[in-house]
Formats: structure tokens, C-alpha cells, sequence
């Protein structure tokens, strides 16, 4: 890694970026890619389709790094890029859809002791989850959004959010009885 | 609370997940952006033309505006010639008396250049004179007339030479001041041409009235030639062939 060692200040490293200097791009992008890669599969099941993702959100990073003020991470404003590209990548391909039912009562359903679970299967366990769900469930949970900029970002209302996450808890633990009985089952 | 903490075990497991994009995946990405900045290049290209024209449009436009409002006409000047000196009509001299009388009634007025002119006062306009004279003519009854008559031939042959020759400077004189007019006329129409462009900087010049102006100078064009010439060969061809029927 000869190439990291020639930008060893981040700083440094994203202003020459910005000048479309490739050699500091493709360090950016070595560095930071997996980590993002790993965001862009959590909202679509596909890893070809989530690469192609990463391409355009890393695409719109490099077009848009003048615009970046040092104010905050780095990393969180690349974050957000690539939910945002995930989002309106959905929206092309149609399929994110909401169904609006009302669940009344949003109550937290009960759901059992996680510790055994492996990032594999907890990816399977998202990717069972229906579109909608899937993308409200990691938004809130993963990405830390609240139900007001979830509601803007994919254009719902709010009780729509709510309810999807509601919906999205209630199949996980579903899913997670599911998982135990057959665990158990083979034990 | 289960739920609380099961969610915050999914995001510690995921946050903790790396996947490595495909081997091509950055020579893929490169690629786009060289395209991205081709076209950014020629876009950018494009608008710096667009620019151009739209300055050069702009300078321009007073340019045509200010042309449109003072084109320079060809200045038609309405000269009122001066009549040109007329030449008296010869004038029939009967009889030696009648020639003298005419020689005196008639001062010569006509305008000679200054010396001929003041010369010529000097020796026909001098009533006293010639009054003399023609007393002399009148009163010389008793003198002998063949005196008389050899002095009188001597001073008409002087009148009829000097009216002569008053005649022929007036001839020759008058083209000289058409073309002096003449000259006159050019100079002062380019005086005021001059004057008009110094006070006109940026005036253009009308093509039209350029054309009229030199239109006029112009000899026969190689087309009015060729016309003529093929009218002329098609006019002896035609006569030519009528003789032959005939």
C-alpha cells in the first residue's frame, strides 16, 4: 500500500480527491467501499445490483467532494449518500412499496435473545422482510433515523413509517420463533 | 426491552460487516468519471462559444443600430451653374463709322484674367479718348480726308484687334472655369464627407450609395460587352439569312 502512505492526512487525501487527482480517489474508494458496499446490501438483496449502487453513490461522492465542509465525518456524510442512492435505486426499480394499513397501537412485539445469531443470518432475516419493511426497519434500527426524516426521505407520513416498523418487528419475531423451533428441532 | 436489544445486536453485527467490491469495480468507476469530464470538458467548450456569440452579438448591436440611423447618402448638391459667358454675335460691321460707334458704345465688361483685363481698360475704356477720336472723325471734315481716313483704318484695325483677341481669351477661358466649378464642387463634397465622418466615427458606409457613386465611373462591364457583341453577331446572321432567302 504505497499509495496510502503518500496521503497519510485524510484531509490531505479528500482535497486532492476533489482536484480529481485518480490516485487519491481510488484510495478514498479502497478504503471506504467495503464498509459502504456492506450499507448499500442491507437495502437490496442483490450484491451485483447493491455494487452498482456503491458505483453511482461513490460516483456522486467524487462530483460532490468540493461541497464537503470538514464540519463532520467524513464517513457519515458518505453514509448518507449512499442511503439516499439505495433509496432512489429502489424507487426506479419500483420496488419499494408501503402498505398503509393501520396497526393501531405501535406496540413493541417481544423478541427473544439474539446473541447466537451471526451477521449472515441476521442478513437473511432482513432480506425475508418485505420491501418497505425491510428499508423503515433499517433506517430507524441500523441508520439511526427518526420516523420525521424517515417520513421525508421516502415520502410517506409519518404513522406510515411507524406502522412499517411495527410490521417489520412483528415478522422478525416471527421469523426469529421460527429460526429457534427449527434450532432447537435439529438439536 | 428484548426487541431494544435485539435491534441493537443486528446493528452491532452489521455495522461490523466489510464486503469487498468486485476486482473491476474501481476501473469501472474511473472509467465513468474520464467520460463525466469529457463531456464536462466539451459542455464547457460549448458554453464558452455560446458566450462568445453572445458578446459578439452584443458589441455588434449598437454597431447596427447607430449604422441604420446615420448611413452616409450620397450628398446631392443642387449647383446653380453659373451661365457661361456668352459670346457676343459676331457682329456685321457695315461702314468704318458704325464700327468705331460700336467699339465705344459697348464697353468690353466681359471678365479677362486680371492683366489682360486691366490692360485691355486701360487702352478701350477710355472715353476721353476715343470721344476725341470720334470728334475727330466727326469734326475733321476740313482736314484732309485721306489723313483722316489713314488714321481711323489704324485705330479700327487696333479695336477689331484687341476685341479679338478679347474673344479668343474668352473662348479659351470658359472651359477652364467649368472645370475650375468643377473642381470647386469635388473638393467641397469631400470636405463635407470628411467633416461628416469625423463627426460620424463609427458611421458605416452604405453599400448602395457606394455603388451609385461609382457606378457612374465604371465602363461597360465584360457582360454588357458580350451582350452587345452576340446582339450585333445575331443581327448580321439574321440579315444575312434573309439575303440568302431573298
Amino acid at each position: 500500500m504505497k499509495v496510502l502512505k503518500l496521503y497519510e492526512n485524510d484531509l490531505e487525501l479528500i482535497g486532492k480527491a476533489s482536484k480529481n487527482h485518480r490516485d487519491a480517489q481510488q484510495v478514498l474508494y479502497q478504503t471506504h467501499a467495503p464498509k459502504m458496499l456492506s450499507i448499500c446490501r442491507f437495502y437490496i438483496k442483490d450484491l451485483q445490483q447493491a455494487e452498482e449502487v456503491l458505483l453511482n453513490g461513490f460516483f456522486k461522492i467524487f462530483k460532490r467532494l468540493e461541497t464537503f465542509k470538514n464540519e463532520g465525518s467524513f464517513e457519515g456524510w458518505m453514509r448518507k449518500i449512499m442511503v439516499r442512492e439505495s433509496i432512489s435505486y429502489l424507487r426506479k426499480k419500483k420496488q419499494l412499496e408501503f402498505s398503509a394499513e393501520d396497526m393501531g397501537l405501535y406496540e413493541k412485539p417481544i423478541i427473544h435473545d439474539t446473541t447466537e445469531l451471526d451477521i449472515e443470518e441476521v442478513q437473511l432475516l432482513i432480506d425475508k422482510l418485505p420491501q418497505g419493511y425491510r428499508v423503515v426497519f433499517i433506517m430507524f434500527a441500523i441508520e439511526g433515523y427518526k420516523h420525521s426524516e424517515i417520513s421525508t426521505l421516502l415520502e410517506i407520513s409519518e404513522s406510515t413509517s411507524k406502522s412499517q416498523l411495527f410490521k417489520a418487528r412483528k415478522l422478525l419475531q416471527q421469523q426469529m420463533k421460527q429460526l429457534n423451533t427449527t434450532s432447537y428441532g435439529i438439536n | 426491552m428484548a426487541s431494544i436489544k435485539f435491534e441493537e445486536q443486528v446493528k452491532k453485527t452489521l455495522e461490523q460487516r466489510k464486503i469487498t467490491p468486485s476486482s473491476d469495480s474501481w476501473n469501472a468507476l474511473a472509467k465513468k468519471l474520464d467520460n463525466s469530464e469529457k463531456k464536462k470538458n466539451k459542455t464547457a467548450i460549448w458554453w464558452k462559444a455560446i458566450a462568445a456569440i453572445f458578446i459578439g452579438v452584443l458589441f455588434s448591436l449598437p454597431l447596427f443600430f447607430n449604422s441604420k440611423e446615420n448611413i452616409i447618402k450620397p450628398v446631392i448638391v443642387d449647383v446653380n451653374e453659373k451661365p457661361a459667358l456668352k459670346l457676343e454675335k459676331p457682329v456685321v460691321i457695315k461702314n468704318e463709322e458704325e464700327q468705331i460707334l460700336i467699339a465705344l458704345e459697348k464697353p468690353i465688361k466681359k471678365e479677362v484674367n486680371s492683366v489682360q483685363k486691366s490692360n485691355f481698360r486701360k487702352e478701350v475704356n477710355q472715353p476721353v479718348a476715343s470721344k476725341e477720336i470720334y470728334a475727330t472723325i466727326k469734326g475733321t471734315d476740313n482736314v484732309s480726308s485721306k489723313h483722316t481716313s489713314e488714321n481711323l483704318n489704324f485705330k479700327i484695325e487696333e479695336i477689331t484687334e484687341e476685341v479679338a483677341h478679347v474673344k479668343q481669351v474668352e473662348v479659351a477661358k470658359k472651359p477652364d472655369i467649368d472645370t475650375e466649378v468643377m473642381l470647386l464642387l469635388e473638393a467641397a463634397k469631400k470636405a463635407v464627407a470628411i467633416q461628416k465622418n469625423k463627426n460620424n466615427f463609427r458611421k458605416s458606409i452604405d453599400a448602395d450609395a457606394l455603388l451609385w457613386s461609382v457606378e457612374n465611373n465604371i465602363d461597360m462591364s465584360l457582360k454588357d460587352k458580350i451582350l452587345i457583341a452576340v446582339k450585333s453577331g445575331y443581327k448580321t446572321i439574321s440579315v444575312a439569312y434573309e439575303k440568302r432567302n431573298n
